[in-house]
């Protein structure tokens, strides 16, 4: 028996090329009794190792270890054979990687002098060095150091062989035999050298010596490795590994105790906290069925010891409740009870059944999860609190591991095959990776590229394995690890590239993998954008308005009518133009419709064919039927069709019979399969367990395909349910106050859907108009004045830095400016002065803006002599109205005065041409003829080919739909034009959802342009 | 009217047209640092492609439109290759920026008797050369350049029409900064007539020095310096025989005479040349090109006559030459001391001789040496290279490896025993000599040592000879 000590996975970045998981299997497959994985100054690739063996019962022991450089002379793999070995290993990777930049890591002696517990597998490099390196393991590895041995056939083992035994002999370190494995097999060296080459950035013909020559750093046969080692090396390594008794179960997260006051357990706290809850949510009494709920989830979640966990995350939003920061909890574990009354989040149980146990589950052994997000301008208040709190030793951000995608692994293996990058540029952009009726690997044929060429043949299969392989690690968008102890006695952390944050080496599957737990604390647009609204309201009403009490009134059918009718511009989540196509034709009505909403329009269950079932039966034109009980217990809340990503796992479990690891194995292929494409190996199993079990295989290829559509977009039911109470919140907010809604949404951009003049448009709409930006009267922000205006803010202005938007209001008189020379004295820089004056801002003290800004450049007037000097003559001409357009867009993103589309039309003028706002009035399938600025062109990969255009004109937007044939045949117009003509068809559905489909198109972006020049000609 | 300038917007694209007429689809020159196109074709246009357009909606647009990356210094070669070329009917010329000629027409008129006789000689050369321009006349270059960026094309002798021309044109043609250009644009300023109209003294207070210079360049007020092109120095001439010479060798007595004024050319100039190019043009046959190497770069003109000589004993015409035309361009500053006889180099420069020699009498393809490469496969670590002069760095190898290396592997025939080994290759996947060997150290009963290896297929070779 062997087992192979010295062992690089992929996470050796660019230089092992071998997935942990395969390492294990083939180690398993080989009998093996046990592997390292020993990666280069890091563990990052073990826990995935680990879940391997765990989830298939693999026969061998997984060592935790890892290989260090120190020089060019000394390469050492460190062994943990227990905890406290571990807990050092992990010390001493952090104390390396962290005195270096993101990516590097720089060991020193003294870290090694340092190690009591691991034991050591020196692999000496045979030079002059060794004795003295033979010393130092002799003096402090003392008993611990075994000489690492390779028979590697460079033409050197009989050296190496020698040399190794006389230093064996002198300082009895035993020999104990290894691979140093680079990979699992031996085809895998085509990798090993694409890998080095794209590290090295050469090609891999021009690595020459440096590359691995031979095949023989793979994992070998017991039989293969006893014709190569004598057999007492090959025992020796049992030895090693009987003595490695560490496995990574025993981790055991610690949370931070000074969570729970004196007095308390973790549990009476948090029954305390809860009892607290319930007296501020529940005012009116409790009913007995919610507090049965309460109870049954508070013994769940004692019996999955995940007090701390909940009491971490009330511990953040009491501060941020206390800071007046918005938040909104939101995932598996969110929407219980416990989490209402922890005011974690604001879904009200009583306005959808919540099923605890749909959230958390036992059998499926998945970790709860607790996302909040808070105002994207203040998160960063709730991340230093956190530093704060529990210290940097104590604090980490989970890693996210970025991987090959197909772009990066095309053009890198393509590099490293020596294919110009040019050439291979060019291939990607021929490639429609949305096509999915045809692969990559057909289209590049289609190209008429030369399929038999060795090198295309190659570039293909090494893409394909080199797609998924762990690239570099990188930063968590908000995943908190918080430990009692120093964090790095859990896990090595590292630097990230963002100065101030630290990351551990484990990701978020790898975290759930070892039952670890992580706090998101993410930022989202929206919660700024309400909370600045909710302080509009106080300030004008001294009404207290919050997320609970919109929620606690209970459907609004006011609100509920106008989001019918799509009139959800700047709505959180339901703003998209596929939301608003969807919102007349599911017609919501109540809280859970927003749910279903909010979930319906995603590539899932639009792939997976679920939209139009759903409507029909909602709309009760067929009926709503179920092919079994199991069934109907996991869809009769969305009439029979699945639709959110918990009930296609349940599905899996009820229908297909996957078992609870199954049904998770699952859901995490599901999260990653873009990246790693693991999701088809349950096809075969989900469909044949549900045919087996008697449902029909058309149902079975549905449910598969939406499982596969859900993919990275995956739309659980639980974010649902916390985003439809900020699109309920949002949607209550524009129609009950719209002027603060809008100046609460422009004040928190950029964020959301639309751009701040499409927001401007939408208002005026409502008839809430936008005043202009002006230097006497504007605030830094958008500020109200009364139910119809507001007065656009400083902030709008292009260019207008900070200091010089506090400099002007801080230093404004009472009565305001009266001349330029009194702005000019407050010593703005040049671009400031320059941006205000072509934003207009300066109107009330200058006669136009040309001349202000042509006035303001002068740099003698900054000179104290001549600073009361009258300003200087040579008047610019009077903007025109054109040039006032495209002056306010430089300057502004937006005009208050003119639309491009009605200029143009005023110069020339088109006949039996249809606006926006009189689109409602055509009838259905007549022709019709329209105009606007090219706003938005989708084409989503579930559309089939068709694009969506939006236009815009003055009075409002059209949705315009392009067939592929119809772009195909009017290139030209179709990709360039930015001022869009469309002839085409008008067609209104039963919803009275309008559509334009385009037939001719034609562009009109040259007659701007010309438009510039004539109106400058009339002067 | 002083000064004529040529501007030139698709050089790139005009010599890929000379190259490839057989290529009429869309072509673009693409900017690769934005990703945009720069110069397109007359198809590309009727396609809807547009400068400043994309790649990847050139693409959209049409996917088979024939790309090519835009090169500055193969327009700036191109742009000296014109310059040249005018150089042979203007003196003063001045290359501007990457495609703009200027030539100053002061000495010009007189000598051509008239502006229209020297443009009609301009349009026919440029026309020859097959490029596309625009012209503009003024009376600093600056006007001038301005006039044909904005495609003007019109002959005038009189400065108040240039003037007028000037005024209408914008401030995106001008020299002026894509910075300086935004700032006056957003005051109101967009033609080059409203920027001359305002007083120096107010763009003065906004604007640097090289504005005001610029501007008074555009008013006609001063002409900046500028530096005049000279054409590279290369030795060119062209012989016509008296008669028709039959053979080869007998051409040698009236190549001597070009020769003996290429030598004196470049040791005047303190010049060496390795390579000389004749053009051998025969009667009623296509040019003979004949190119002789030397092993070094020198200018002795009885070494030259001998390796002339015997590369002329090689030489079979298809028919008579009537002329020669000799052509010296690779010129390198002439190093005295790599040729000292009293030097230790001195057997090195008898090495260069012979290789000169060799490489006369044999031509260049068939004179190689060796270099080492940095590869496992030792098959393939020492191969040939024509270029005697480039050396490409060598690998450190491991292991055993012979002194004397077979160029092709021999069957092992004898009964040899192992000393020492295997050393595995297993390498070369990417390419059509993949190998997969063991090699050993081995002896013959004779005591030879070899160096031996096993394939696939389980043969044995000898690769080597140690010692």
């Amino acid at each position: 028996m062997f087992a192979e000590l010295v062992c690089q996975s992929n996470f050796s970045f660019l230089e092992g090329a071998s997935h942990p998981e395969e390492l294990v299997n083939t180690a398993a497959f080989l009998g093996y009794e046990a592997i390292a994985i020993s990666d280069e100054c890091s563990v990052a690739g073990v826990v995935r190792a680990h879940a391997e063996i765990k989830a298939n019962g693999l026969p061998v022991k997984l060592i935790v270890g890892s290989v260090f450089q120190l020089g060019p002379d000394l390469r050492v793999c460190l062994l943990c054979p227990d905890k406290t070995a571990y807990a050092e290993l992990c010390r001493i990777i952090t104390n390396a990687r962290r005195r270096s930049e993101k990516g590097h890591y720089a060991l020193s002696e003294w870290d090694l002098k340092s190690v009591k517990s691991c034991l050591a597998i020196w692999l000496p490099a045979y030079s002059d060095h060794d004795s003295a390196w033979a010393e130092f393991f002799a003096k402090f590895f003392s008993n611990r150091c075994w000489l690492g041995i390779s028979r590697l056939l460079n033409g050197n083992d009989n050296d190496h062989f020698a040399a190794a035994m006389a230093l064996s002999e002198k300082y009895a370190f035993p020999l104990v035999a290894t691979n140093q494995a680079l990979f699992h097999h031996p085809d895998r060296q085509h990798m090993q050298h694409i890998l080095h080459a794209i590290r090295t950035r050469k090609t891999v013909a021009d690595l020459g010596t440096q590359a691995v020559q031979n095949q023989e750093r793979s994992l070998k046969t017991l039989t293969k490795l006893t014709r190569l080692y004598p057999q007492a090396w090959l025992t020796e390594s049992q030895r090693i590994a009987r003595l490695c008794q560490f496995n990574l179960d025993e981790l055991k997260y610690q949370y931070p105790s000074e969570l729970v006051p004196a007095g308390y357990t973790a549990t009476s706290y948090l029954r305390h906290c809860v009892e607290a809850g319930i007296k501020k949510r529940f005012k009116h009494g409790l009913p007995p069925s919610i507090r049965e709920t309460i109870e049954k989830e508070l013994s769940l979640i004692h019996s999955e010891q995940f007090e701390y966990f909940f009491l971490t995350i009330y511990d953040i939003v009491q501060f941020a409740k206390q800071r007046g920061i918005l938040y909104q909890g939101r995932g598996s574990a969110a929407n219980s009870i416990v989490c209402y009354c922890l005011e974690i989040t604001a879904v009200d149980p009583r306005q959808i059944n919540v099923l605890f146990e749909r959230f958390i589950s036992k059998e499926r052994n998945e970790p709860p999860d607790i996302d909040v997000d808070f105002e994207h301008e203040r998160r960063e208040e709730v991340i230093q609190y956190i530093y704060a709190k529990y210290g940097r030793e104590r604090t980490a951000l989970a890693a996210s591991v970025a991987t090959f995608r197909f772009k990066s692994a095309f053009r890198e293996v393509g590099k490293a095959l020596g294919i110009p990058d040019s050439l291979l540029g060019y291939w990607l952009k021929q490639f429609n990776l949305r096509d999915r009726t045809l692969g990559w690997q057909s289209q590049l044929q289609e190209s008429g590229i030369d399929q038999d060429s060795k090198t295309i043949k190659q570039l293909i299969s090494l893409t394909e394995e080199l797609i998924g392989f762990p690239r570099h690690l990188s930063q968590h968008v908000g995943g908190f690890v918080i430990s009692a102890g120093p964090l790095y006695e859990l896990v090595p952390v590292e630097n990230a590239a963002m100065a101030d944050r630290s990351v551990i080496q484990w990701d978020k599957d790898d975290l759930e993998s070892l039952g670890l737990l992580k706090v998101d604390v993410l930022a989202l647009g929206m919660l700024t954008a309400i909370r600045k609204a909710f302080s509009l309201i106080k300030e004008r009403y001294q009404w207290d308005i919050s997320i609970p009490l919109i929620s606690a009134h209970g459907s609004d059918q006011q609100v509920f009518k106008a989001i019918c009718k799509a009139d959800t511009v700047g709505v959180f989540q339901i703003e998209s133009r596929a939301q608003m196509t969807m919102l007349p034709r599911l017609k919501p009505v109540s809280y859970y419709d927003l749910v279903v909403q909010i979930a319906i329009v995603r590539p899932g269950p639009i792939q997976g064919d679920m939209v139009h079932p759903y409507l029909l039966r909602r709309h009760g034109k067929e009926p709503v039927s179920y092919p079994s009980d199991e069934v109907k217990s996991v869809l009769s809340r969305t009439m029979g069709v699945p639709i959110f990503q918990e009930q296609v796992i349940q599905l899996a479990m009820v229908a297909a019979g996957f078992t609870g690891g199954e049904a998770d194995q699952l859901r995490r292929a599901m999260a990653s399969w873009k990246k790693n494409g693991k999701l088809r190996q349950f096809r075969t199993k989900l469909i044949d367990g549900m045919t087996n079990r008697g449902y029909q295989s058309h149902f079975a290829e549905q449910l598969f395909e939406q499982i596969c559509g859900f993919g990275e977009y995956g739309f659980p039911e639980s974010h649902s349910a916390s985003f439809a109470v900020l699109a309920y919140s949002s949607a209550w907010l524009k129609y009950y106050f719209p002027v603060e809604f809008y100046v609460g949404l422009l004040n928190s951009w950029p964020m959301g859907f639309y751009t701040p003049a499409q927001l401007i448009q939408d208002a005026a709409r409502h008839q809430v108009y936008a005043l202009p930006v002006d230097i006497n009267k504007s605030q830094i922000d958008h500020t109200v004045i009364d139910d119809q205006h507001f007065r656009l803010g400083l902030r709008q202005v292009n260019g207008l830095s900070d200091k010089a938007m506090q400099t002007l209001i801080t230093h404004r008189p009472e009565n305001g400016f009266t001349s330029l020379s009194e702005i000019k004295s407050l010593d703005l820089n040049r671009n400031d002065l320059s941006a205000l004056a072509s934003a207009n801002a300066l109107k009330t003290l200058a006669n136009n803006r040309f001349n202000t800004r042509w006035q303001l450049m002068d740099s003698q007037m900054t000179l104290p002599l001549l600073k009361n000097h009258s300003d200087s003559a040579a008047p610019m001409l009077a903007p025109t109205a054109v040039e006032d357009l495209i002056e306010d867009f430089a300057s502004l993103n937006l005009s208050l005065d003119q639309h491009p589309i009605k200029l143009l039309l005023n110069q020339y003028p088109l006949p039996h041409l249809t606006h926006a706002n009189a689109v409602s009035d055509k009838a259905h399938k007549s022709p019709i003829r329209v105009i606007g600025c090219v706003v938005g062109r989708q084409a989503p990969g579930t559309a089939g080919g068709v694009t969506f255009m939006t236009l815009e004109d003055h009075t409002g937007n059209l949705n315009v739909v392009v067939w592929q044939s119809t772009a195909r045949l009017q290139k030209k117009a179709f990709i360039s034009s930015k001022i869009l003509e469309v002839r085409g068809i008008l067609e209104r559905s039963e919803e009275g959802v309008t559509h334009i489909i385009a037939g001719k198109l034609i562009d009109h972006s040259d007659k701007f342009d010309q438009l510039l020049m004539r109106s400058r000609d009339f002067h | 009217m002083h000064w004529l300038y040529l501007h030139f917007p698709r050089l790139q694209l005009d010599q890929f047209e000379q190259l490839h007429p057989e290529q009429t689809g869309p072509t673009v020159i693409i900017d690769t640092t934005s990703n945009t196109v720069r110069q397109r074709s007359k198809a590309a246009a009727t396609c809807g492609i547009k400068p400043g357009m994309g790649l990847a909606e050139v693409t959209a647009i049409n996917a088979q439109t024939w790309i090519i990356e835009y090169s500055a210094s193969s327009e700036s070669s191109q742009l000296e290759q014109l310059a040249t070329t005018l150089y042979h009917i203007a003196s003063d010329i001045v290359c501007v920026a990457g495609n703009g000629i200027a030539i100053n027409l002061g000495p010009l008129i007189r000598y051509y008797q008239g502006l229209d006789n020297f443009m009609a000689l301009c349009r026919r050369t440029l026309l020859a050369e097959r490029v596309h321009f625009h012209y503009g006349f003024g009376a600093t270059i600056d006007i001038a350049q301005v006039l044909a960026r904005s495609k003007i094309n019109r002959t005038e002798a009189d400065p108040k029409h240039a003037n007028q021309y000037l005024s209408q044109c914008s401030l995106q043609v001008s020299e002026l900064s894509p910075k300086d250009t935004e700032q006056l644009n957003r005051s109101g300023i967009r033609t080059l007539g409203q920027l001359i109209q305002l007083p120096l003294e107010e763009i003065g207070k906004r604007f640097n020095n090289e504005v005001i210079t610029y501007l008074l360049a555009l008013k006609g007020v001063k002409q900046p310096p500028y530096s005049l092109f000279h054409p590279r120095k290369v030795f060119r001439q062209f012989l016509e025989l008296p008669y028709a010479v039959e053979s080869a060798p007998r051409l040698s007595r009236y190549i001597a005479m070009p020769l003996a004024n290429n030598c004196q050319y470049l040791q005047k100039r303190n010049l060496a040349t390795d390579t000389l190019h004749f053009d051998l043009h025969q009667r009623e046959h296509e040019n003979i090109e004949l190119v002789v190497n030397a092993g070094t770069p020198h200018h002795h003109l009885s070494e030259w006559q001998l390796l002339i000589d015997l590369k002329l004993e090689q030489l079979k015409l298809d028919s008579p030459v009537i002329a020669i035309a000799l052509t010296c361009d690779r010129l390198v500053e002439f190093a005295p001391e790599n040729l000292s006889l009293l030097q230790s180099n001195y057997s090195r420069h008898a090495e260069n001789m012979l290789l000169g020699k060799l490489l006369a009498r044999l031509g260049s393809e068939n004179v190689k040496t060796l270099q080492q490469v940095n590869e496992h496969r030792l098959d393939y670590a020492v191969q040939e290279a024509y270029s005697p002069h480039q050396k490409r760095p060598g690998g450190e190898l491991s292991g055993q490896q012979p002194a004397w290396l077979l160029s092709r592997p021999q069957p092992l025939t004898e009964q040899t025993q192992i000393l020492y080994g295997p050393e595995r290759i297993h390498t070369g996947w990417w390419d059509v000599h993949s190998v997969k060997r063991d090699y050993f150290m081995a002896v013959t009963p004779h005591g030879q040592r070899l160096w031996v290896f096993r394939d696939e297929q389980q043969y044995w070779y000898v690769h080597g000879y140690f010692g």
